[in-house]
């Protein structure tokens, strides 16, 4: 019976099927369009090449009955859904392509990228920053920019003087953009709206302004437009956003010269090696790479050298903190950095401390030590960034010289305290964290700094002294170190470097073995060891309660 | 949650269809109620109770009314007292959420001016898909007075036909009468879902690739200090907001007829080709049909409608695109749209529809989408000075272009063109008919899941990689 049943069952079915065949395929074929996302976000069956560019990670909210209510669960919910679901990066990439050969563009939700002619790839703010109307992206009218430039011209001057005596020199580097060097490709400016108001251009008007101050700067970018015609290679990529690889090279050489010049000093020589062409990498494709397309634009290609330092016994190593924009990244990946500087960290946007292979937070340094101990300070930012008024390092940099760190946090602490009273500020802060999907205290925290960066004279009057003449208690104190805690310093810095070498490690485990010690032990006298001996030899030497007037790159931290 | 966004494509539609076909027949309703409550919640959390609450109360009202025995002729008072309760808390709900901070900032505005001090109020939240569900409620009601259908058996068919999420945000606004039956009992056969399933796509390529292109033009101009505008800008700026409003509002409604076919409902159509109109009369019998309909049968014809003289019949055709108008918005730039539409269909009616008539199809066609796109301005703009200074704009005769459109906008642009005026060759019209038929040959299913397919990537690529995708019709 049950046969039969099943018999009739399946003939039925089978029936239905070849009268429906199509239907049942396309039925199919659908469910499985729609259900294929799910299927490939729950099982990752296929790996997808991850898609160039950084992108904020969205991280994935959890559900309360506040942030239900108020909508922030459901808002960073659908963010981070918009960054983690099945078949994402193909379909970016499917769509890009489709842009790309449809149209010749590329997002406009992401705003990254301009089309220039022949091919080449601009980024939106340098094409604006051409066209003298990057600017509204920060002031109100040219006026407004005007005034904010000036004021961090004087600023720079202002910390220019005050580092001076510290043996700490300040200077700026006008960092090349596309825009000015390579001007013959870009597109024609799209955007009319202020094309009857006054225009300004931070690297012209800055350049003027830092002459005119005395403000130590060298414009790379000049010499850029002198070399163009003679340079027998690139100077930009044509679908890069940053100088060429090559290029930079160069660059660093010429910045050197000028530390010399400035430091009075002699420093190591770069030896650029025989260069070679390839197809373009590293920063010479950023912009293609950010296309995310399915096929790879036809690619021009570039010299590469390696870089070596030449030795120099009598040369001086001197520390470098770099505060600037993503420009430094060619040189600090190419040049040898460590063989020429004692210390070179990298204060990317003022916001990131790169080092060695370590990275940390401004936020987290003692800044007053951090500038004194440094022999060149360096602003390093290409034109499209200097906007930005080198973003707030200035700022930061006259409060921590001329203010105790307790008298900073006073300052900080009435500001929060005020915002956190007003309600109605707190709501619109509370938005603003939903929005940037951070916390509220950390938005708290960035109006506080907001309010001092925005008008720093009226929370620290002293900055607006044409010179301040109030100084931190750090700094005194980075001067008065005594001989035990400069050695207690040196023996930790000994320890690190040990730890980092396994050889010397194994040799370490061999003496405390020997000797009957634990091993922290061994380490520590075997460190003491060496900074007696570099003491005993004039190696090192524990520094006086002067100001440091030259260049040693001696008693600095790696940061 | 709109419909064209990654958590409803990938997430939410998948987990609901799956949730909905596995269930047994008679209990989908519950399936789809459920997810409906989750999908509006989704948005608005604290209006659902809100929402919710107004059903069941306006079901066990209009219940009692259709308990009410009539006489021979006359309407028991109790019936009407009822009928009144129920439509006056579906439009006090309406009034007080959607109007209270017009009626306010307007009332501050006159207290101003004769220098007394402004009256404090808290800023009054608009639940999502209220002006939608308020009249869909309405219909109820009244189709109920009225006798046209019995009231709903049971309360969960009734909170269903309100909340269903197809239709909840942005309509069309079905009357009760029409899904009555399909609340009860309906079927979807394998090719419904497919055909419903291409229509869901139609929209939302319609939405995201040609009405967010547009859209994104369209606000770069009016974001322009109109004194600003080149003649030429102002006239591609709101050609791309006629063509983006079109475009969005009837991909909104293609996606819910498609949502329902897929379901097994089957909604009222909202759009017919409306800027191939020859009269402003005509548009509205393709524009927003749905709404139309409403007007005409829930307002217009209880106002007296023609029955009570030509002056009475111009000033309720004229009342109503007045209050059609402040429907879509509580602004007075939405009154001053609807009087200008009321200003032309009483023109129709007084000489205009039969003077464009004369003239030929493609003159009046021409002339009808001009004073449309006239009237889009209005729509457009936040204040009547705006509207003035881009009218201005649009009549200067200055030259140049303010904002140059790149390949995407001026290939969109063309292609938003050919398809809103296709239908006005008899190819077109032909063309139109077989890509939205109710089941297709097999060569044709074949070449419509070909041309979903791409439909769908591309819109999918186009929500990955922009956050640019606002409705304009989301908070109405």
């Amino acid at each position: 019976m049950m046969r039969i049943v099943f018999r009739i069952f399946a003939d039925s079915m089978n029936h239905f099927i070849m009268k429906n065949l199509v239907k049942v395929i396309l039925f199919t074929l659908t469910g499985l369009l729609l259900f294929a996302s799910m299927f490939q976000k729950a099982t990752h069956v296929w790996d997808f090449k991850k898609l160039n560019g950084v992108e904020v990670p969205i991280p994935q909210p959890s559900l309360t009955f506040q942030n239900c209510r108020d909508g922030s669960f459901q808002e960073r919910t659908e963010g981070y859904l918009k960054q983690n679901f099945g078949f994402r990066e193909p379909l970016v990439r499917l769509y890009n392509q489709y842009l790309w050969d449809c149209y010749q563009k590329t997002p406009v939700g992401a705003g990254i990228l301009t089309f220039g002619k022949d091919g080449w790839l601009y980024e939106p703010w340098v094409v604006a920053d051409y066209y003298q109307i990057q600017f509204r992206n920060y002031a109100y009218d040219s006026a407004q920019m005007a005034s904010m430039l000036t004021e961090e011209a004087h600023r720079v001057l202002q910390l220019q003087q005050l580092l001076e005596p510290y043996g700490t020199r300040l200077f700026v580097c006008q960092v090349p953009a596309k825009d000015l060097i390579c001007p013959e490709h870009l597109p024609e400016n799209q955007d009319k709206r202020f094309d009857d108001e006054p225009k300004i251009s931070a690297r012209f008007f800055n350049e003027e302004k830092y002459t005119q101050l005395g403000v130590n700067h060298l414009n790379l970018e000049q010499w850029f437009l002198q070399m163009k015609d003679t340079a027998d290679f690139p100077l930009f990529p044509k679908t890069g956003t940053h100088w060429s690889y090559y290029a930079s090279l160069f660059a660093a050489d010429t910045l050197i010269r000028y530390m010399e010049h400035l430091g009075d000093i002699n420093m190591k020589n770069i030896v650029i090696g025989p260069r070679t062409l390839d197809k373009a990498h590293n920063s010479d494709d950023d912009l293609e790479s950010l296309l995310n397309l399915i096929r790879p634009l036809p690619n021009s290609q570039y010299y590469y050298a390696d870089a070596s330092i030449e030795e120099d016994t009598a040369a001086v190593m001197p520390k470098l903190i770099t505060v600037g924009d993503s420009f430094w990244w060619s040189i600090s990946n190419q040049i040898p950095m460590n063989s020429i500087f004692s210390s070179s960290p990298y204060w990317y946007y003022n916001s990131t401390i790169y080092f060695d292979d370590n990275y940390s937070s401004v936020n987290e340094v003692n800044l007053a030590e951090q500038l004194l101990s440094a022999d060149f300070i360096m602003l390093f930012y290409s034109a499209t960034q200097q906007y930005k008024l080198n973003n707030d390092f200035t700022k930061d940099a006259l409060i921590a010289l001329c203010y105790d760190p307790e008298e900073i946090a006073s300052v900080r602490t009435t500001l929060e305290q005020i915002i956190r009273s007003d309600s109605s500020w707190m709501e619109k802060l509370k938005d603003k964290a939903a929005s940037q999907y951070k916390t509220l205290d950390e938005t708290v925290n960035n109006e506080v700094k907001w309010l001092i960066n925005n008008n720093p004279g009226k929370y620290f009057p002293a900055l607006n002294d044409s010179l301040p003449t109030k100084r931190s208690r750090c700094v005194d104190a980075y001067f008065n170190i005594d001989s035990l805690t400069f050695i207690e310093q040196e023996v930790e810095k000994v320890i690190q470097q040990i730890k980092g070498d396994e050889k010397q490690m194994q040799d370490i485990n061999q003496k405390a073995l020997k000797y009957g010690k634990t091993f922290e032990q061994a380490l520590y006298d075997d460190a003491l060891w060496v900074v007696n001996y570099k003491l005993e030899q004039g190696i090192l030497q524990i520094p006086s309660r002067s100001r440091k007037n030259s260049c040693h790159g001696k008693n600095q931290s790696k940061i | 949650m709109v419909f064209s966004s990654n958590i409803f494509l990938f997430f939410f539609l998948p987990i609901f269809l799956i949730a909905y076909f596995i269930t047994p027949q008679k209990f989908r309703n519950y399936t789809l109620l459920l997810f409906s409550i989750v999908f509006y919640a989704y948005g608005a959390p604290d209006f659902v109770f809100l929402l919710v609450g107004e059903c069941v109360i306006n079901y066990f009202i209009v219940r009692a009314m259709g308990r009410c025995t009539d006489g021979v002729h006359t309407v028991s008072t109790k019936k009407k007292l009822l009928c009144g309760l129920s439509v006056v808390m579906a439009l006090g709900l309406l009034l007080y959420f959607k109007y209270a901070n017009f009626f306010m900032e307007n009332l501050n505005t006159i207290l101003g001016w004769a220098h007394h001090e402004p009256i404090g109020w808290m800023k009054v939240a608009l639940p999502i898909g209220i002006s939608f569900f308020t009249f869909q409620s309405i219909t109820y009601t009244i189709d109920v007075y009225r006798g046209t259908t019995p009231p709903s058996q049971k309360l969960t068919d009734y909170v269903l036909y309100i909340m269903m999420f197809p239709q909840l945000i942005a309509g069309p606004i079905v009357n009760y009468n029409s899904v009555a039956a399909q609340l009860v009992s309906r079927t979807s056969t394998m090719e419904d879902r497919v055909v419903g399933f291409y229509r869901f796509v139609i929209g939302l390529a319609k939405k995201v690739l040609i009405a967010n292109t547009m859209a994104a033009y369209a606000d770069q101009v009016f974001g322009i200090a109109y004194g600003d505008l080149a003649t030429g800008t102002a006239w591609i700026g709101i050609l791309a907001y006629t063509f983006q409003i079109y475009f969005d509002f009837s991909g909104y409604s293609d996606m819910a007829i498609g949502l329902g076919k897929m379901m097994g409902f089957r909604f009222p159509e909202n759009f017919n080709d409306p800027y191939t109109s020859r009269s402003v009369t005509e548009f509205w019998k393709r524009w927003h049909m749905t709404l139309g309909n409403f007007i005409m049968n829930y307002l217009y014809i209880p106002l007296g409608g023609n029955r009570k003289g030509k002056g009475r019949m111009y000033f309720n055709l004229w009342l109503c695109f007045l209050l059609s108008g402040l429907w879509h918005g509580a602004s007075w730039n939405f009154v001053l749209w609807g009087a200008f539409h009321g200003l032309f269909i009483c023109a129709d009616k007084l000489f205009l529809k039969n003077a464009l008539k004369k003239i030929g199809m493609l003159p009046s066609v021409v002339i009808t989408f001009f004073l449309v796109a006239m009237g889009w301005v209005l729509f457009r703009v936040d204040t009547a000075a705006d509207a003035g200074a881009f009218y201005q704009a649009l009549f200067a005769f200055k030259g140049g272009l303010t904002v140059a459109g790149d390949a995407q906008f001026w290939c969109i642009f063309v292609l938003a063109i050919a398809f809103s005026f296709l239908t006005l060759v008899p190819f077109g019209q032909k063309l139109q008919d077989r890509i939205f038929a109710d089941s297709y040959s097999k060569p044709l299913s074949w070449t419509m899941f070909a041309i979903t397919l791409v439909l769908f990537i591309l819109s999918a690529g186009s929500l990955c990689v922009s956050d640019f995708n606002p409705f304009i019709y989301f908070r109405f």
